[in-house]
């Protein structure tokens, strides 16, 4: 869908593009210097400290999804879409206490593959690798098709030309770096979305009168006002199980996890969880002054920067530049980061070279960043959906994960047979409410289902598991 | 005289028939609707005109304009521009109305055109459906809360 009127020149997006692609790129070399074991590469050393763990955690939470789904969010479901938004940061914060007991489980581990291979075994390892590069896909794709999208609404640069850029960039400096670059981007990053965000924030309230907003929405879209609008009432905890999915059963977490030093994973998630809530709800707002403000929406994932933009004029246009292409960085880094260990560490190392070396694995890892990149690129090229549309497809596979991971960390009676069938059972009655119901009931339902056979299963079994199975380095590989 | 008469009415034909031809050609202009029928009270509005010179397509203003009435005598202007899509949402229970109308700069004068209407029928979910999935949400998720809490509180007998 074309947009007639960008805010800035192209010529101007293609200098801000290019800063900040030699910033990340010298910036993960820099710290990149400092992974010389696999180790280092993976895993930052597993030395991440309270800083930089808040740091990181904010800044790849707040993604593109963030920055320009809440908006959408918040002209679609209204109020209630802005809160179920904003329920997100509930992922974070439970994963405070998981990430302590992760910690104390498996000191020694690098991804939370490992950690259902030696709970429940294959065939959950399996399904469950499935479904998690899958949601990273999605993940990658949604966001590289928000980067495109959003540098052509700004600057009219070509859809295709902006994605291509800012996966190119991001593919190099993780490359370079691996997680330390990640992490250390990650810190500059956040530092630059929060100052953007809240300069874009106090001006848009000293610009646009709140009781105008009020009474435009009121007239022209009462149901973003109505308490009780059902598709929203639907969507609060739906969007909170997808979040709490996301950040349960994603490398991306928990490789963090792993890499920050004991003790500091508890209150790293729990401060990024305060830091992101209130990110949502002022994303989300602007978005309901687009009637005031006139803007003629044709995408409803471009609100926000199209929003800001007009109101702030070029500067604002900047602004909104920078803040997205960081939030897009800091989240896409950290899903070709997370995934490639998942897929090296995960599937190389464990199913086809038990016995490769440190510097092949190395190698390993850094093909599969390149190879994640030229996937996810591919899959872009035609731009298939709205962000929501493709992201929320894989909904219902995290929401049947939660359960399989709470009480695999919890409950030594759950066995593998019930967390095979609570993923597969859950995954696909969420997806048939997918595409029978609506994308914002899936991953409650899926959820749901994966809760009730999770339980009956848990009954049922006579299993009772050893935790110091968890804890690779001691037992050796188990089979 | 029979190829006199032949001549006569093969050129009465193409005559006759010249402003049907003409007529086909006559520029139109479509909208559609991401969904006739929305649950959400969102959807996205498209509209493109077919049978006119790109030149001349890329001048055309375009109005949406909607009413709740089908004779659109309450209408209201949605939005005047050159743009071909538009995202609304917000709606309450009902039926809406949409139409486009095209206008074309030409020399010193203009003239415009209009499409079909585009009816969208807006039925929200029922609430009690609605209430009933969140009462499950908000179990499922104080389960969540209780086994975590609960789980780390009693680590070392677990």
């Amino acid at each position: 869908m074309e947009t007639t009127n960008h805010f800035l020149p192209p010529n101007l997006g293609w200098l801000l593009l290019f800063i900040f692609s030699i910033l990340w790129i010298a910036l993960g070399y820099f710290w990149g210097r400092k992974a010389k074991s696999l180790e280092g590469y993976m895993l930052a050393g597993r030395n991440i400290g309270l800083a930089l763990g808040t740091a990181t955690a904010v800044a790849t939470w707040i993604t593109s999804n963030t920055t320009m789904l809440a908006p959408q969010f918040a002209l679609q479901l209204g109020v209630w879409g802005m809160i179920a938004y904003a329920m997100g940061s509930f992922g974070l914060f439970l994963f405070a206490p998981l990430a302590k007991r992760i910690q104390s489980l498996m000191p020694q581990a690098y991804t939370s593959g490992d950690f259902i291979r030696l709970r429940y075994g294959k065939t959950s390892w399996i399904i469950f690798l499935l479904i998690s590069i899958f949601y990273s896909l999605t993940w990658l794709i949604s966001m590289a098709m928000a980067g495109g999208g959003l540098l052509h609404s700004l600057s009219g640069i070509r859809y295709e030309y902006g994605m291509t850029a800012i996966l190119f960039v991001c593919v190099i400096y993780t490359l370079f770096g691996g997680l330390y670059a990640v992490i250390g981007t990650d810190f500059i990053q956040s530092l630059i979305i929060l100052i953007g965000i809240i300069i874009i924030a106090v001006t848009l309230i000293s610009h646009i009168e709140i009781p105008r907003i009020y009474e435009n929405v009121s007239q022209k879209q009462p149901a973003l006002l109505n308490a009780l609008f059902p598709a929203a009432i639907m969507a609060i905890f739906n969007n909170l199980l997808f979040g709490i999915g996301e950040i349960f059963h994603s490398n991306v977490w928990w490789s963090r996890a792993f890499a920050m030093r004991k003790g500091v994973g508890q209150k790293a998630y729990t401060l990024a969880g305060l830091i992101w809530l209130p990110i949502p709800i002022a994303a989300g707002f602007i978005a309901l002054s687009s009637g005031v403000l006139d803007i003629n929406i044709t995408r409803p994932d471009m609100i926000g920067p199209l929003v800001a933009a007009k109101t702030l004029g070029q500067l604002g246009a900047i602004i909104v530049f920078i803040v997205i292409f960081c939030s897009l960085a800091s989240s896409i880094d950290s899903l070709l980061a997370a995934t490639s260990d998942l897929i090296t560490e995960d599937i190389y190392k464990k199913i086809i070279n038990p016995s490769a070396s440190e510097s092949q694995l190395r190698k390993i890892s850094a093909l599969c960043i390149i190879a994640l990149g030229i996937l996810t690129w591919l899959i872009c090229l035609p731009r298939i959906g709205t962000l929501a549309t493709v992201l929320f497809f894989a909904g219902p596979l995290v929401g049947s994960l939660i359960w399989p991971i709470l009480s695999g960390l919890y409950w030594k009676k759950t066995n593998g047979l019930s967390a095979v069938i609570a993923m597969l059972s859950g995954s696909i009655i969420g997806l048939i409410a997918y595409f029978h119901i609506a994308w914002y009931t899936a991953s409650l339902i899926g959820t749901l289902v994966s809760m009730v056979v999770i339980f009956i299963g848990t009954l049922l079994s006579k299993e009772k598991f050893e935790w110091a199975l968890l804890n690779e380095r001691k037992t050796g590989e188990p089979q | 005289m029979n190829c006199i008469q032949t001549i006569f009415y093969f050129l009465f034909f193409l005559f006759s028939t010249f402003p049907c031809l003409s007529e086909a050609k006559l520029p139109q202009i479509y909208i559609q609707a991401s969904q006739n029928l929305s649950e959400t009270g969102y959807f996205t509005l498209n509209w493109e005109i077919k049978n006119k010179p790109q030149e001349e397509n890329k001048s055309a203003l375009f109005e949406l304009q909607s009413s709740q009435s089908q004779d659109f005598s309450n209408a209201t202007i949605l939005y005047q521009g050159t743009q071909k899509h538009r995202f609304i949402s917000g709606l309450l229970d009902g039926n809406y109305f949409y139409r486009i109308k095209a206008t074309f700069p030409q020399n010193d004068h203009e003239h415009f055109i209009l499409s079909e209407i585009q009816k969208i029928e807006v039925k929200h979910h029922s609430l009690d459906f609605a209430l009933y999935l969140l009462m499950i949400g908000a179990i499922i998720f104080s389960l969540i809360v209780f086994m975590i809490w609960h789980g780390n509180r009693n680590q070392k007998a677990i």
